[in-house]
């Protein structure tokens, strides 16, 4: 029952944090970007959470940040899921030197730091929104696709499935045959990738990879903890935990959906 | 189950936490101070192994490798002072100079330092060439005896005793002679030198530096018997533990807190540093004056020192000489922040745009460029994004660490970029970094240097060579002023701000600091001179 | 006579050493239903799997309308629709959410793709024996496991084969849906010269419907031949052994059931 309404509200925190991404231009009090307001302000009614150090609106910047951030974090997963998952597929699917490539590849994307990933994407890449997403992407598939390989290597011997072969149904006829088998597992590493996503978002924008001045929490978090005066007086109340409680709840509320997508 | 999640929850907090701090490492070494031993701790960034050819090539790597190396001139807060050369005596036509060494300055090892290794020295770097020691101008090192050297230049160089005889690090001939390739000689006996400190132990990982005092240093006896540089991620928190001394890489606002706080005194002093915007001239249009003269009048210098820096710098001026310099003119052209005038630049040089998409084309190419800018550097970026499009150029920021940015525009991979560097002060040679490659007298540290086509100008290549032989200071000093008239004008580069320098520290331990007049060798702008663990008070 | 599915010296071997088919080989001939019996781990169902495709035999080769069969992936779609096979559990070769329609569907858009002609899906549920358009709304889940079998025989219909393998499709059944599927195979078998190749060990089924017999002990054919000649005079001291013990097991159970009645 409890566990029912975790998951009632889980789904009920992330639709709205989606929703306010989606409208933040409507309720936000000012432009996000603009910076000419008076630096370091307390809450007021004309600024609910201050200003920060260069003069923007703090709360303007925390919704610009759900649009941003939800967005790289939910494009992210979706690709890395994607990629994952088909190249999972295919293992099952082709099996012999196929599958011995793409073990290895996986092996060797797992294997090989992600910061040398990103140095060598970092190199190549124009900064922006997109490769923040590309170069998550590019360093998660591998974590998804190793499970969704196992899985779909039981799910194949499966005689529902056989039928499909003996039919010489294609690899995207297996997956889709195979869907309601893996759906559990990949919906649960969708949301995993979700969450890595939004926490390393900022991360990489100090890469050279992402576009530094896109306004996201990440970035909030990080300008906070730069000014020195954060734990002197309460600035920190206004500046520094609102981006860092949205990624929490953010986080916890899809750890929650994960779970009983786990566990269905 | 309840559990799991929860603990899931933690860790995701602890990660989210430390991502945005970035990688802190948390090595913190606790050294106390022994009753005998006087321990001074600083904080530091890890800048390689100390030795001539392997420290970092940038300002505070030079620094670090001159703690072990001597110099036959140095600085101090007042200006030049002799080091290893007791005295020097100058031809009537400038070109030869005799340099008359000190007698009792030994090398670490024991071997007296004598005029052969200072022979040995000059002519090493000339065969294997160094970021920081330009030697073009020299015609012939000889010795005379055992302790008197004569410099014979080639032409006159007007920087000579500070920018070179102040320099050239003093090598060992016994130890160096042998050394093939320098730039992998990281052996103890590479960090053999006559200096006041000898290096004890250098943790390459950890990036921590501990130099022992050379109790026989000629000069003076060390006043310290340790001193400690560790790279401390948070140098405000560590000094208020009591786990460093002074601290030098604090913000600003850290610092004025501390100032406030009175706990620690804090000294505020010229950082000979300066932040600039760099044009690639391989792209055609950064080659039109017009367009750099709109950049320069769109930016708001002021409000970038107001709100990025937080008045930690003072503003950068078009002549690109820091105003404290002796060699600061004042009557140069003037940009004053003036949006309406940059557009009416553009529109003049044939900029417009041309399908109102709000971007500016030229040549049937709009102004849109990547800027590339160090990550301490966010905010200037935004707020230069911010300026640009007020005028119709587009610009994407690309946010790197200050390694890979200095590469980048070393190599030329950039269109435009924000970066700074120290080496920033003192002789007005520091010109060179406008001047082209056909100039072949005086130099800059290739740190400062960019890639691909560079801004060349024929008439400031000939004066900039002619003061350099100037010696009479006082028409030398109207031809810098032409120089950075010219500059002013054509803007190579965009001088932003020049940063201030801080140190605060605890004076109740150590006291004695002060700034160098145009910064130590080269203008490396500093309090850490190393005459200050010999000059200094131990309390 | 006219050969169907011809055998000829399969061997099978698993992990190198254990012998699973010794030089299996058979001929089937075409319009006939013909069984293949012998103890559990007899080999039965290897050798089915063989045929099938989803088995490669170690050494020797099928032969199907006199041309050589190869593996899944080397054979056409037009043998493999040809050759249909009938899974032995009928609660796992159906997706339980799935509907009748959407089953049968699988079938038809793999004809139409390659262009082969194919049984509307209503009258293979007819010949299957389960008429009524309603029928195809019904989602698996609702059916019984014989209505699921017949489902299963209507999607092998489907695609016209010529021969359906049926691996003991009625060992799960109870002994009434059981003779239905056996009275479904005779009609297709007259009706529509379908041939069949059973495996079975249901005595009834060898009596009613089937007409040639092969016996499978120990991976190799130890007799063949027609039903009657099989069932009365078995030449084979094994085939006399698994009759006698097919019929013990039948009549130990009558016993027990007896025994079970008498008053205390």
């Amino acid at each position: 029952m409890s566990k029912k309404i975790a998951n009632k509200a889980a789904w009920a925190i992330v639709i709205t944090m989606l929703s306010v991404g989606a409208f933040y231009p409507f309720i936000s009090p000012y432009n996000a970007a603009d910076f000419s307001f008076r630096p370091l302000m307390d809450p007021s009614t004309a600024h609910l959470l201050g200003t920060d150090e260069m003069g923007h609106d703090l709360l303007s910047m925390l919704l610009a940040g759900f649009r941003i951030t939800l967005t790289i974090a939910l494009a992210a997963a979706l690709i890395s899921t994607f990629i994952g998952t088909v190249l999972a597929v295919a293992c099952a699917y082709y099996k012999n030197w196929v599958d011995t490539v793409i073990v290895k590849l996986t092996e060797l994307f797992i294997i090989v730091p992600e910061i040398v990933v990103l140095l060598f994407f970092a190199v190549l890449a124009k900064p922006g929104v997109y490769n923040t997403i590309l170069a998550i992407a590019l360093f998660s598939w591998s974590k998804v696709a190793r499970i969704i390989r196992a899985k779909s290597i039981t799910a194949i011997e499966k005689e529902k499935i056989q039928y499909t072969l003996l039919l010489k149904g294609s690899i995207w006829h297996v997956l889709i045959k195979m869907w309601r088998e893996l759906y559990p597992a990949v919906a649960t590493m969708f949301i995993f990738q979700c969450s890595k996503a939004a926490v390393y978002e900022s991360t990489l924008a100090f890469f050279g990879i992402g576009d530094p001045l896109a306004i996201t929490w990440g970035r909030m978090i990080r300008t906070a903890l730069n000014y020195e005066g954060i734990f002197t007086g309460g600035a920190y109340l206004w500046y520094l935990l609102p981006p860092i409680a949205c990624v929490c709840i953010f986080v916890v509320a899809l750890s929650v959906l994960a779970y009983d997508f786990e566990r269905e | 189950m309840k559990k799991r999640l929860l603990c899931f929850i933690a860790a995701l907090m602890i990660i989210t936490a430390a991502l945005s701090i970035a990688a802190c490492s948390n090595n913190k070494t606790q050294y106390t101070a022994g009753q005998a031993e006087k321990v001074l701790r600083i904080d530091e960034e890890n800048l390689g192994y100390p030795s001539v050819y392997t420290v970092s090539s940038r300002g505070r790597g030079y620094l670090l490798m001159s703690f072990i190396f001597d110099t036959l001139t140095w600085k101090d807060e007042n200006g030049i002072i002799p080091l290893l050369a007791e005295k020097w005596d100058v031809s009537s036509d400038q070109k030869v100079w005799t340099f008359h060494l000190v007698k009792n300055a030994k090398f670490t090892d024991g071997k007296p330092l004598t005029a052969a290794d200072v022979k040995f020295s000059f002519d090493y770097l000339k065969a294997h060439p160094h970021p920081w020691v330009y030697l073009n101008m020299i015609d012939e090192v000889k010795t005379l005896d055992d302790y008197t050297v004569e410099i014979a230049l080639k032409q006159v160089y007007a920087p000579f005793v500070t920018d070179v005889a102040g320099n050239v690090p003093i090598m060992p001939k016994h130890i160096w002679e042998s050394v093939k390739e320098p730039e992998k000689f990281n052996t103890p006996e590479a960090v053999i030198g006559s200096g006041p400190l000898k290096l004890a132990k250098y943790d390459k990982d950890g990036g921590t530096y501990i130099y022992e005092a050379n109790k026989d240093y000629f000069y003076g006896k060390p006043v310290i018997d340790k001193l400690i540089l560790s790279s401390n991620q948070n140098s405000l928190q560590a000094l208020e533990n009591g786990e460093l001394d002074a601290a030098l890489r604090l913000k600003y606002g850290e610092a004025i807190k501390l100032k406030e706080g009175g706990k620690f005194k804090v000294i505020e002093g010229p950082g000979l540093w300066v932040a600039r915007v760099y044009f690639n001239f391989d792209i055609p249009e950064f080659n039109q004056r017009e367009f750099r003269q709109a950049l320069y009048y769109a930016l708001n210098r002021q409000e970038i020192v107001d709100k990025a820096t937080r008045n930690s710098t003072i503003i950068g001026n078009p002549g690109h000489i820091h105003p404290d310099s002796e060699w600061y003119f004042k009557d140069v052209k003037q940009y004053e922040f003036d949006p309406e005038k940059a557009k009416q630049l553009l529109d003049d040089a044939g900029m417009k745009d041309t399908n109102a998409d709000g971007i500016r084309d030229y040549n049937g190419k709009a102004l849109e460029y990547e800027f590339l800018v160090t990550d301490d550097k966010v905010n200037e970026a935004e707020m230069t994004k911010n300026y640009l499009a007020a005028i119709g150029i587009k610009i994407n920021v690309k946010a790197m660490d200050q390694t890979n940015v200095d590469s980048l525009i070393k190599e030329g991979k950039f269109q435009l970029a924000l970066s700074g560097h120290g080496s920033f002060g003192g002789d007005p040679v520091l010109l060179a970094r406008f001047a082209s490659k056909n100039v072949t007298v005086g130099s800059t540290p290739t740190v400062t240097a960019q890639g691909g086509r560079n801004w060349s100008s024929a008439r400031f290549d000939q004066l900039f060579a002619e003061q350099l032989k100037q010696t009479d200071k006082a028409k030398r000093y109207e031809q810098v002023a032409e120089l950075q008239k010219i500059i002013a004008e054509e803007l190579p580069t965009l001088t932003l701000y020049y940063k201030k320098i801080i140190l605060a520290y605890n004076q109740n331990k150590f006291d004695g600091w002060f700034f160098t007049k145009d910064g130590v060798a080269i203008a490396v702008p500093t309090v850490e001179n190393k005459l200050v663990f010999v000059r200094g008070h131990w309390k | 006579m006219n050969i169907l599915l011809e055998a000829v010296g399969l061997n099978k071997k698993f992990n190198g050493n254990t012998t699973v088919l010794n030089n299996v080989c058979l001929k089937i001939r075409r319009g006939g239903i013909a069984a293949l019996i012998g103890e559990s781990g007899g080999g039965k169902t290897t050798l089915c799997r063989v045929f099938t495709g989803l088995e490669k035999a170690s050494s020797g080769k099928v032969l199907f309308k006199g041309k050589e069969l190869g593996t899944l992936r080397g054979r056409s779609f037009d043998d493999c629709a040809s050759l249909q096979y009938i899974f032995q559990d009928p609660y796992a070769a159906l997706e339980e959410e799935s509907t009748v329609s959407s089953v049968l569907q699988e079938p038809v858009n793999m004809c139409s793709r390659r262009g082969r002609d194919y049984m509307p899906p209503q009258e293979a549920l007819t010949w299957a024996g389960l008429a009524g358009a309603a029928f195809l709304g019904r989602k698996i889940k609702t059916l019984s496991g014989g209505q699921r079998q017949r489902v299963s025989l209507a999607r092998s219909l489907i695609t016209r084969p010529d021969l359906i393998i049926a691996d003991e499709c009625t060992a799960m059944l109870d002994a009434q849906a059981a003779a239905e599927i056996g009275r479904i195979f005779k009609k297709l078998n007259q009706k529509l010269g379908l041939s069949f190749l059973i495996v079975t060990h249901d005595a009834q089924f060898l009596y009613q419907v089937v007409d040639y017999i092969y016996v499978l002990h120990e991976g190799a054919i130890v007799e063949a031949g027609p039903k009657d000649r099989v069932l009365n005079i078995p030449s084979a001291g094994y085939t006399r052994e698994y009759m006698e013990s097919m019929w013990e097991i039948e009549g130990g159970g009558l016993i027990e059931q007896d025994h079970l009645c008498q008053p205390q």
